[in-house]
């Protein structure tokens, strides 16, 4: 054991793999605060390079683009309201109100600690849970997918406002929306009326950036007067008691990204918004998350990146990549002759504990990156607003059409942009409707899955344990809730 | 009846209309039903017909909540505030007219000349009256963000009419 060890860290501690882990960090970190720029766009960009490399060195290169992607995605969605990944829309919530309260920098200090401990924490879940929590991934199937997508959905209730309604209308307006492209189990059309381009659906990034940044630019527009001036928004760091006060909700989001990251198929979204709910549930400051709380941003982004080292377990303990960015790494480990999985574990375990020790220092790396991206980006807070908005809607425009190389996107980005600034107008929460339209593929194919499965019988959805224990977390939940909905309403009534 | 016009109602009245419209109109002419569906629960109008069906329901909810807070002389305090009051909505509707005259241009302007302009435009509109500063910003930014894109990214970015220039 000590020798393979020993074997492992002279593989690993090399001048290319530091540097190449660095860069890629950098990169990704800049992939990611660019509209329209994502994380898989960034590593696939990056494996090209990778051809000439040694595997440890190459293979570091694209975690290091990962693990910055995921939180350059956040840097946007707090300064200028365009998340660059779907979960990073998650951190906007209360990221952006942050931003415009001039705590900008305070928020983005506190989304990169949260990233760096769930980054840290999920990858020693890696190192040490990768064999077991792959085989409790392997049972989940769409019947428990479903259950807990749908536990993941509760968060709507608490985004929803004041007004629950209102909030759930949202929501069905995103469900409705995602079901746009092509059926999944019989390849039907759905209101594609001809447009091919809608076959594969809307483009997340697109729907994002219009539902959240064009609403800003067109609000900028209609009350000019007050937008109009200078504001020191970038504003102070944040302290080590606003990293402690908010580490229970660090640690438990960085669990729950652990926990989804390491079941294929699932993602960052879900893992930020879960977290973000039982962030809110949980907290004293619940009722102020949407309207710049920081423990909502920590929340967020631990969710996120908590999932970044989960995801490799089913890549490294199964061979089976867990989504876009697994999938383009396990490229990388083919194109070296690497095969991940358990024979990877027996033949080449000196290059597995490269890769961990490479893993462990990305964490370091995307700290000392991000705190001196802070310090450039932070400035951009500080444009006045007639210069920031038209620039914003610019890059915006670039952005949308870079996604798929298509100008139909750009058109998905403005209609979603007269909507949101509809919604706005009427007080219509726009975070149901992006958690629904994110969630919403995924919950419909599990549910369409689970029944082909069951024979149009409903009772597939009860027939396992894990099924059980999310309808009894969701039933938990909407309990919790509305205890605390009509709590609030007779203080209201009792104070008034 | 002027009561009636506030962002609740607005917002239930279309929650309603779109949800009835979409169970009766665009899912059975958006979407193709096939004949081999083995269950009811598979089809693929299902799930969304369901939603709509809730979003009705949810809409309707939201006006009859208010015709009973009206009966009962509960007073909604967002019924007493117009959803637009302050907002200068003709500038919102030239930004909006902008964009869309924008996506026409794109293609056969190029994205750094129909960004240029637009965003020239933007920036006067926003109220940027110094003239260095508009031309360095409107020239600068689609050609930083173009050369970004094409070259450090490899993404291909239509040039348009500035394509003999800019490859």
């Amino acid at each position: 054991m000590f020798e393979t060890i020993i074997s492992a860290f002279t593989l690993f501690a090399t001048f290319e793999n530091a540097i190449a882990l660095f860069i890629g960090v950098v990169f990704g970190v800049v992939i990611g605060a660019i509209p329209g720029m994502t994380t898989p766009m960034g590593v696939a960009l990056a494996l090209p390079f990778t051809f000439t490399m040694q595997p440890v060195t190459g293979i570091l290169l694209l975690l290091g683009v990962y693990k910055g992607g995921l939180y350059g995605g956040s840097i946007t969605a707090i300064l200028i309201n365009a998340p660059g990944t779907p979960a990073a829309s998650c951190t906007g919530l209360d990221g952006y109100p942050l931003a415009k309260k001039g705590e900008a920098r305070r928020a983005l200090d506190m989304a990169l600690y949260a990233s760096c401990t769930a980054d840290f924490i999920s990858n020693l879940s890696l190192i040490f849970l990768a064999g077991m929590l792959a085989s409790f991934a392997l049972k989940f199937g769409p019947p428990e997918f479903f259950t807990l997508i749908v536990f993941s959905l509760t968060i709507i209730a608490g985004v929803s406002g004041d007004d629950l309604l209102k909030g759930l209308g949202s929501a069905c307006l995103g469900l409705v929306l995602a079901t746009i492209g092509l059926d999944l189990v019989y390849g039907s059309n759905r209101f594609i009326f001809g447009e091919y381009q809608l076959m594969s659906g809307l483009n997340f990034i697109p729907v994002l950036i219009g539902l959240f940044a064009l609403p800003e630019v067109f609000n900028f527009y209609a009350t000019k007067a007050k937008g109009h001036e200078i504001s020191a928004l970038a504003g102070l760091s944040a302290s080590f008691s606003d990293y402690t006060k908010n580490l229970k909700s660090i640690i438990r989001g960085s669990l729950i990204g652990v926990s989804l990251g390491a079941i294929p198929g699932i993602g960052g979204a879900p893992a930020a918004f879960l977290s973000y709910s039982e962030a809110k549930r949980t907290s004293p400051k619940g009722e102020n998350f949407g309207k710049g709380e920081l423990e909502g941003v920590a929340a967020a982004e631990a969710g996120n990146n908590g999932v970044a080292g989960a995801t490799l377990i089913p890549l490294l303990a199964l061979g089976v990549p867990g989504d876009i960015i697994t999938a383009i790494i396990l490229g990388a480990f083919m194109i070296h002759g690497l095969r991940p999985g358990p024979l990877l574990f027996q033949d080449n375990i000196n290059l597995i504990y490269a890769l961990f020790m490479g893993i462990m220092l990305s964490s370091a790396y995307l700290f000392v990156v991000g705190k001196l991206s802070i310090r450039a980006i932070a400035k951009i807070a500080d444009v006045p607003h007639r210069i920031l908005f038209p620039v914003v809607l610019v890059l915006c425009v670039f952005g949308a059409y870079a996604i798929n190389n298509t100008i139909f996107d750009v058109l998905v980005m403005f209609i979603m942009g007269i909507f949101g600034y509809g919604m706005r107008l009427l007080g219509i929460p726009a975070a149901p409707f992006l958690i629904a339209f994110i969630l919403g593929p995924l919950l419909e194919d599990n549910f369409r899955q689970a029944l082909l499965l069951g024979k149009g019988d409903f009772t597939i959805f009860v027939r396992s344990y894990i099924t059980w224990f999310f309808w009894a977390l969701t039933a938990l939940t909407v309990g919790a809730m509305t205890y605390q909905r009509i709590k609030g309403k007779r203080n209201v009534l009792a104070d008034g | 009846m002027r009561e009636w016009i506030n962002p609740n109602t607005i917002t239930g009245a279309v929650y309603l209309a779109l949800g009835l419209f979409l169970v009766l109109v665009l899912i059975p002419v958006g979407i193709d039903e096939p004949g081999n569906v083995e269950f009811a629960v598979l089809a693929p109008s299902y799930w969304p017909r369901i939603i709509c069906l809730v979003l009705a329901a949810l809409g309707t909810g939201m006006l009859v909540r208010f015709w009973m807070n009206k009966r009962g002389g509960a007073v909604d305090p967002e019924a007493q505030t117009s959803p637009f009051k302050g907002l200068l909505l003709w500038r919102v509707g030239v930004v909006i007219g902008g964009t869309f005259v924008l996506y026409y241009v794109l293609e056969p302007l190029g994205f750094v000349l129909a960004g240029t302009l637009a965003l020239a435009l933007l920036l006067l509109f926003a109220g940027e009256r110094r003239p260095i500063h508009v031309a360095l910003i409107s020239i600068g930014v689609p050609m930083l963000l173009y050369l970004f894109f094409t070259k450090a990214a490899s993404i291909p970015i239509p040039a348009g009419v500035l394509e003999p220039i800019l490859l």
